[in-house]
């Protein structure tokens, strides 16, 4: 009899770690899934349509910073000189076509590939662009949508740019196209304007204004999670842990502390040494 | 949208899925000492063509592209000559004809990659001579790789300089 018990609470204990072991996993995905614009608990919002931050959640219910669907693009601007994208269907991706700034014919297709297209709409006379105009000069910034992203520049066609001006803000590595056309197919409103294109479908999951490359990165993540793209092609493991080491090491790159730092070379309680003595 | 790209005499549809460019790279304005030649030479026309994004740096013949290639990509390079250089025999008169299976092989690659193949032909018309070369994702699998680089080649015009 005693021999049955032990046996009975050596499997109880076992279930109970399998228990535990299962719901800490559960927790793990759940915070994965919360860090990556995911919300499964009860009572959240619904998702609605892919959204690029201003988007409108669906009918009859609209955004503040979106304007009603049909607006035309020259009216899409608000008190602030910002960019507002319109309510409704996010619609399809229209191929490029243009010259680059240093005069060759260029015809770019956005619905192609893996992964997403980044579509950057700038001037190179705006003071807001010139944040994107030098971020983007930083090759790590150009895969601000994944590492399977692509990223391309649009400016107004020579007609309405100076190309001298464009080649000198855009880096030699960056795909830029001058096309006035891309501009009225997208129908931007003002610049900076970005659209986000899922390649494979050629589909627009995303669009709206930035000012500040911070937050165009803050706006395409959410984007990106919207849409499916937000975690790579990553196990759960990489993910699970990838992301926390990410953070932790943002946190401390963000407050200035690196590798070699002193303060990770001293004491934190320097005190507690010399009352032992 | 117009659907045909044009540029230093050379012009082409643009079909779904491609990616163009028609360039010309600028001549140095350095001269060779002791003539009015421009270091590095005259340049000419040439006209990229990949079934995926390429990027802005590339070499005359693909370096840069051919690398990031897919087994089911197809890259099309048409570089103009020096048109006294279309009398060498090497140089087929007319339009150059639809490609062939037969016409591409591993080796005919400017750097070998395993797995893809390549092929090149050199052809004058409208007084102007032309370089081709193909690449494709594989060799294995040309047939269909062979149809895409004809369908846009087929759209290719060049005009008289």
């Amino acid at each position: 009899m005693s021999i049955l018990v032990a046996l009975l609470a050596v499997v109880v204990v076992l279930l109970t770690v399998l228990v535990v072991g299962l719901l800490r996993s559960h927790a793990e995905i759940l915070r994965a899934l919360h860090d990556l614009g995911v919300n499964l608990e009860d009572g959240a919002p619904a998702a609605g349509p892919q959204e690029f931050g201003l988007r409108s959640g669906g009918a009859g219910r609209r955004s503040p910073g979106v304007t009603p669907a049909g607006t035309p693009a020259s009216d899409r601007v608000s008190d602030q000189g910002v960019a507002l994208p319109a309510a409704g269907p996010l619609g399809t991706a229209h191929d490029l076509m243009g010259v680059t700034p240093d005069g060759d014919a260029a015809a770019i297709t956005v619905a192609s590939g893996n992964g997403v297209t980044l579509l950057a709409f700038l001037t190179s006379g705006c003071a807001a662009c010139l944040d994107f105009w030098e971020a983007f000069a930083v090759p790590a910034n150009r895969s601000i949508g994944g590492p399977r992203s692509r990223l391309v520049v649009l400016t107004k066609g020579p007609g309405e740019e100076s190309p001298a001006a464009v080649t000198e803000l855009a880096h030699p590595d960056l795909v830029t196209l001058m096309s006035t056309e891309a501009f009225e197919d997208y129908a931007v409103p003002i610049a900076p304007y970005f659209v986000l294109v899922d390649s494979p479908t050629g589909a627009i999951v995303g669009e709206g204004a930035a000012s500040t490359f911070d937050q165009l990165s803050s706006l395409l993540s959410k984007a990106l999670a919207d849409s499916g793209h937000g975690s790579p092609s990553r196990t759960r493991r990489e993910v699970l842990r990838g992301l926390r080491r990410t953070t932790a090491d943002e946190a401390l790159e963000a407050a200035g502390i690196g590798p070699g730092h002193p303060s990770l070379h001293e004491d934190p309680q320097p005190d507690r040494g010399g009352s032992a003595q | 949208m117009s659907d045909r790209l044009r540029g230093f005499g050379l012009s082409c549809s643009v079909l779904p899925g491609w990616d163009i460019r028609i360039a010309e790279r600028a001549e140095s304005p350095v001269p060779v000492p002791g003539s009015t030649e421009p270091m590095g030479g005259y340049t000419y026309p040439i006209l990229h063509a990949g079934t995926s994004p390429l990027p802005s740096r590339r070499g005359d013949y693909g370096s840069g592209y051919v690398e990031l290639m897919s087994r089911s990509d197809v890259f099309l390079c048409l570089g103009e000559f020096d048109p006294y250089d279309g009398i060498a025999d090497m140089f087929d008169a007319g339009m150059t004809p639809p490609l062939r299976s037969s016409d591409f092989h591993p080796d005919a690659q400017q750097r070998v990659i395993p797995g893809m193949c390549g092929a090149q032909r050199f052809f004058t018309t409208r007084r102007r001579a032309f370089g081709l070369y193909v690449v494709l994702g594989s060799w294995l699998q040309r047939g269909p790789l062979i149809d895409r680089a004809n369908e846009l080649l087929s759209t290719i015009e060049i005009d008289r300089r």
